[in-house]
């Protein structure tokens, strides 16, 4: 066994993961098949979590107390304890079955033929949208706090003194401290995607990776459930670094050692 | 950190009076505090519930497995409260035995999480150095690799039942309630009290279970109520791809496998475990953020 690990890791390094148990096909062909998929879904729901997270946080914010305060904390305790695939499937029922606004999965309509890139777009927001849930809620908490510690800040207050018009403090002076942050909680929510990404392409039949190793894993093919593990696992930490990196960027107070 | 430097000369007994002190502030703020009120009351009844499931289920003449194929689908009436799903099976017996299950094996799997977290996080917080070093590293792999992969794998390798389950959740969430322990008790650490205890040679053991392990039941009683909602999360989901809990045993997540084929013929049965997972999850966060807001002295001696 540890013998095979060895000889595991050792193909790796070639890039090579070995074939599937059920397909015979090589496993990294089977995943990057899949990858655009994911990918896809997960930065629009990365995109989606980070403007309706910051949203639903500066608004608030801006005005404690008030309905939209309310509004928000109720939409980020409600986003971290509904499960996605029930918000999915309840989507689904509302906007695909009742209302036919949506379609229910997939990713182009069935018959189509040819790629037609607005079917593709409203093929992909349900999913997108579903699952960004969670990272709505997270980066809406996220904001939220810090939103309240920057409008307390000495330098708002300064420029409210200076005279300066309510909405030139709030996106000069607030948002831009606001949002700096929010770039280092982007690299910790790629885990929260990806691995929210299995359920939600189940829910949605989206042949994405998490579909890959929901099928992989009911068929006990572990060499494509090996290669799906690293590879997204590569891709985390990529992400990770990209993300720190940005931080470093945005915010010139951070030296990297 | 002054004012805790001129309490230094604190006996045991002061101690002791000090910890009731922490408690009774905390039962008086939770006293008022009534969504978190609310939030206990209606998980005891969750809990109530599914203790009594086959009592319940017997009063009203119904059974989570008995098939009638003939009444498949049926809506809601005085006979099935809930419906019936695709085998003609009660669907409130059915959600009733998937509470025992979920809650089950929620609670379980958070018990696992939390025993070790928190005794790697103290851990790596009293003996420092490389312990801490290699601490630090297994966390940070562990958290780099997306949860519920990690967890899908696993249970597939080791087709579990329930209470194998409930140790591969534990054993697989255990990194995020870990740091902030460990981060709890470098705070303990360096309170002089800790350096007086070492000083007058007391044991690393000592230390841990005497010093650091009192200021560390708040931040873990909290933890109990975030951390079982999202075993409860990760369990549904699980079983909801049909990867986790296996037939006959059934949870919430199992119950909507096959949902997505009788959308249109039994919105109810979509509907009713999903509900029922999303009210005890939020309830158990309300319960985490509420004892959060009770245990801390600077938030309770405002109210």
């Amino acid at each position: 066994m540890p013998i095979q690990y060895l000889d595991w890791l050792g193909q790796v390094l070639t890039l090579n993961f070995g074939t599937s148990f059920i397909s015979h096909q090589r496993v990294i062909a089977l995943i990057l098949e899949r990858l655009p998929a994911t990918l896809a879904l997960s930065l629009t729901a990365l995109v989606f979590g980070v403007v309706f997270g910051v949203l639903a946080g500066l608004l608030p914010a801006l005005r404690p107390g008030g309905v939209t305060d309310a509004l928000t904390r109720v939409i980020a305790v409600v986003g971290n304890a509904v499960p996605a695939f029930w918000f999915g499937l309840l989507f689904i029922l509302l906007f695909a079955v009742d209302w036919r606004v949506f379609p229910s999965g997939g990713v182009a309509t069935i018959g189509r033929t040819g790629f037609d890139p607005l079917d593709r777009i409203w093929h992909l927001l349900p999913p997108a949208f579903v699952l960004s849930l969670h990272t709505v809620a997270e980066i809406s908490r996220f904001v939220r706090t810090q939103a309240l510690e920057v409008t307390a800040q000495e330098y708002v207050r300064t420029a409210r003194a200076k005279g300066l018009p309510e909405r030139t403090v709030t996106t000069r002076h607030v948002l831009r401290n606001v949002l700096m942050p929010v770039v280092t909680v982007l690299g910790g929510a790629l885990p929260t995607l990806f691995g929210g990404a299995v359920v939600v392409e189940s829910v949605f039949s989206w042949p994405g990776m998490g579909r890959l190793a929901v099928e992989a894993a009911f068929a006990l093919d572990y060499p494509v459930l090996m290669g799906l593990l690293l590879l997204l696992s590569v891709l985390v930490v990529v992400g990770n670094l990209i993300s720190d990196l940005a931080y470093g960027i945005v915010d010139p107070r951070i030296k990297l050692a | 950190m002054s004012v805790r430097a001129e309490l230094l000369p604190t006996t045991a007994a002061e101690s002791n009076v000090r910890m009731r002190g922490l408690w009774g502030d905390a039962a008086s703020h939770l006293a008022h505090d009534r969504l978190t009120l609310v939030a206990i009351a209606i998980i005891a009844v969750y809990v109530a519930l599914a203790l009594l499931a086959d009592a319940i289920a017997a009063m009203l003449n119904v059974s989570p497995t008995r098939v009638d194929l003939p009444h498949r689908f049926e809506a809601p009436s005085a006979l099935h409260l809930l419906g019936t799903d695709e085998f003609g099976r009660d669907q409130l017996a059915r959600l009733l035995q998937g509470a025992r299950v979920s809650l089950g094996v929620g609670g379980a799997a958070a018990l696992v999480n939390i025993a070790v977290g928190a005794t790697l996080g103290t851990a790596a917080a009293v003996y420092a150095g490389r312990v801490d070093d290699a601490f630090t590293w297994l966390v940070n792999t562990m958290r780099s690799i997306p949860g519920l992969f990690l967890l899908l794998i696993v249970a597939t390798i080791f087709r579990v039942g329930p209470a194998g389950l409930a140790l591969v959740i534990g054993l697989t969430s255990w990194m995020g309630p870990s740091r902030l322990v460990r981060g709890q008790a470098l705070e303990a650490r360096s309170q002089e009290y800790v350096a007086a205890a070492r000083a007058i040679g007391a044991t690393d053991l000592r230390i841990m279970v005497r010093h650091i392990l009192p200021n560390l039941v708040p931040i873990i009683s909290v933890l109990v109520g975030i951390d079982v909602g999202q075993a409860i999360l990760r369990e549904s989901a699980l079983s909801y791809l049909g990867l986790g809990i296996q037939p006959p045993d059934s949870s919430w997540g199992s119950m909507l496998t096959n949902a997505q084929s009788y959308f249109s013929r039994a919105p109810w049965l979509v509907i009713a475990p999903g509900a029922a997972i999303t009210l005890v999850v939020w309830c158990l966060y309300a319960i985490g953020d509420g004892l959060r807001d009770a245990l801390d002295p600077r938030i309770a001696r405002r109210g």
